[in-house]
């Protein structure tokens, strides 16, 4: 085998592991703060880059202000998928909540289906070169995809815990009935994660088509990735998440080239399976 | 200061709070005592508005507040120490203490609020760097009172702050929150350890399976036949 084959997966797992990094963060986010498994995330990913394909295909913008446009109004939807699909079930079984977002991941994949079809489409992008390092093709789009994803996972994180909203968010998680009983407003709280979720999602919906195309059904697989990546993060860690998200992305790769393209997904699975028997809240979760 | 009149609350069909009538006057300490389940903690979470009641009124400082939402309870004033605490356990104890003040945009008023919690609770301070998780029970009651606090309440609604405690400790917190008493707070204390209760406050009501069922100064509400039989054993 040789250094380049192996350095080529390495950036290909880095290309992918941003963008679960990105996905299971905001995953992540809303499991740690309202308990919620929302599992429409992979949708919210997936309309980010339809939309995207519709205002710079159909509408003529270009990528940068077509992005920023989409991620804007994904992330005000976000208001409405926790006032629709999961504020009216609270407080009911936890399997209620999952399967209204369940129900909403449907109607948005099929109502895509219709709107867009099914098959791939391709979005313009702001630059494409192809740079060799060593032996290694890297793009500057999937640079620009890596970047953009650190920036995010890392603006999250300064907003969690600098700020006083993300402070009042982390307690709001820690704690539902102690944040109600000081004053914290947890409906606002409620309604401002899932918006910061919901554009997060949107943000990895319209970088995934810098290095790939578009299409209605990009949530499903993604969805089922980003569970195992939170899952062996230990739920709800945010932080945990992005470690695990990256070297999932990374090994996936490695797997792919060197043991089997067949079982690619398959292997995460695997990876979720030990962990679950090992340690069952995950690498970085507490009891 | 609170006025609480016939209130009814239930848990979907099943009522808990039957006609309950609670007064407390500004300045004072009452305490309502009860034996686990005769509704004590159902009744604060409905003054705080976790809980909304079937029927009846709640007033604070003249005002109605049985259709505001909790924070907006908390924003007029009125803290709330709940049974268990509720602390942020990941968050040190620091953070729990500035989540208290979360309201306070000065970062001078925060200063002044943070170091008054520390002279009451000397102890909050030595431990300020620690997780609130990794308290003893003690501290963890400490924190939890000093957190509502911070919100400078001018009524604290304190469910059963001895619950689980050394007698030693219990004896500690007494003399805290007797302390604050002195400096104008106003306190509604629920107990099961009607000895604590009753020896720190000047009014009490007693309650049985969702009912006041005896009231009054605590002296007279000791003297009585049902307290001593129920809850002191003698």
């Amino acid at each position: 085998m040789s250094w380049d084959v192996i350095g080529q997966q390495l950036w290909n797992g880095l290309l992918n592991g941003s963008i679960y990094v990105i996905f299971a963060a905001g995953l992540s986010l809303v499991f740690g703060v309202m308990r919620v498994i929302n599992m429409a995330h992979g949708e919210l990913t997936m309309l980010g880059a339809m939309l995207l394909f519709t205002v710079t295909d159909l509408v003529g913008l270009a990528y940068f202000p077509g992005a920023a446009l989409v991620v804007l109004v994904m992330a005000l939807a976000g208001f409405l998928v926790n006032r629709v699909t999961v504020r009216p079930f609270l407080g009911h079984s936890e399997l209620v909540v999952i399967l209204s977002t369940v129900a909403l991941s449907f109607v948005l994949l099929n109502g895509s289906l219709v709107v867009w079809g099914s098959g791939p489409k391709g979005v313009e992008k702001p630059f494409n070169e192809i740079v060799q390092v060593g032996g290694v093709y890297i793009t500057t789009a999937g640079l620009l995809l890596v970047g953009v994803c650190f920036a995010a996972v890392m603006g999250l994180y300064l907003m969690l815990t600098h700020t006083k909203l993300g402070k009042k968010t982390r307690a709001t998680g820690q704690n539902l009935l102690g944040a109600r009983l000081i004053g914290i407003n947890t409906t606002a709280i409620y309604d401002t994660t899932l918006i910061v979720a919901s554009g997060l999602a949107a943000l990895a919906g319209v970088l995934i088509v810098l290095v790939s195309s578009a299409t209605p059904n990009l949530g499903q697989p993604l969805l089922i990735t980003g569970f195992a990546v939170v899952i062996v993060a230990g739920m709800g860690n945010v932080a945990g998440a992005v470690a695990v998200g990256l070297f999932m992305g990374v090994t996936e790769a490695l797997f792919g080239q060197f043991v089997s393209t067949y079982y690619r997904q398959g292997y995460l699975y695997v990876v979720m399976i030990i962990v679950l028997l090992l340690r069952p809240q995950g690498l970085f979760g507490r009891k | 200061m609170l006025e609480i009149k016939a209130l009814n609350v239930a848990y979907g069909r099943v009522q808990v709070l039957f006609d309950v009538s609670i007064s407390v006057p500004e300045g004072e300490l009452v305490t309502v005592i009860g034996a686990n389940g005769a509704g004590k903690t159902t009744l604060l979470l409905t003054v705080s508005g976790v809980l909304r009641p079937q029927s009846g009124e709640i007033s604070f400082e003249g005002e109605g507040i049985d259709s505001l939402r909790p924070h907006e309870i908390v924003g007029r004033g009125l803290g709330h120490v709940p049974q268990g605490k509720e602390l942020f356990p990941a968050m040190t104890v620091l953070e729990n203490l500035e989540m208290g003040a979360h309201m306070v945009k000065e970062e001078d008023e925060y200063r002044r609020r943070l170091e008054r919690a520390f002279e009451f609770f000397p102890r909050l301070s030595e431990r300020a760097r620690q997780r609130a998780g990794t308290l003893s029970g003690g501290e963890q009651q400490m924190l939890a009172i000093a957190r509502a606090l911070m919100a400078e309440p001018r009524l604290l609604l304190l469910d059963e702050p001895s619950a689980g405690l050394a007698p030693i400790i219990v004896d500690h917190l007494a003399e805290i929150i007797l302390d604050l008493n002195r400096h104008g707070l106003t306190v509604l204390l629920v107990e099961q350890n009607a000895f604590l209760a009753l020896e720190i406050a000047r009014r009490a009501y007693v309650m049985e399976s969702g009912r006041v069922v005896e009231s009054g100064d605590t002296r007279d509400v000791l003297e009585s036949d049902l307290v001593r039989r129920a809850y002191l054993g003698i």
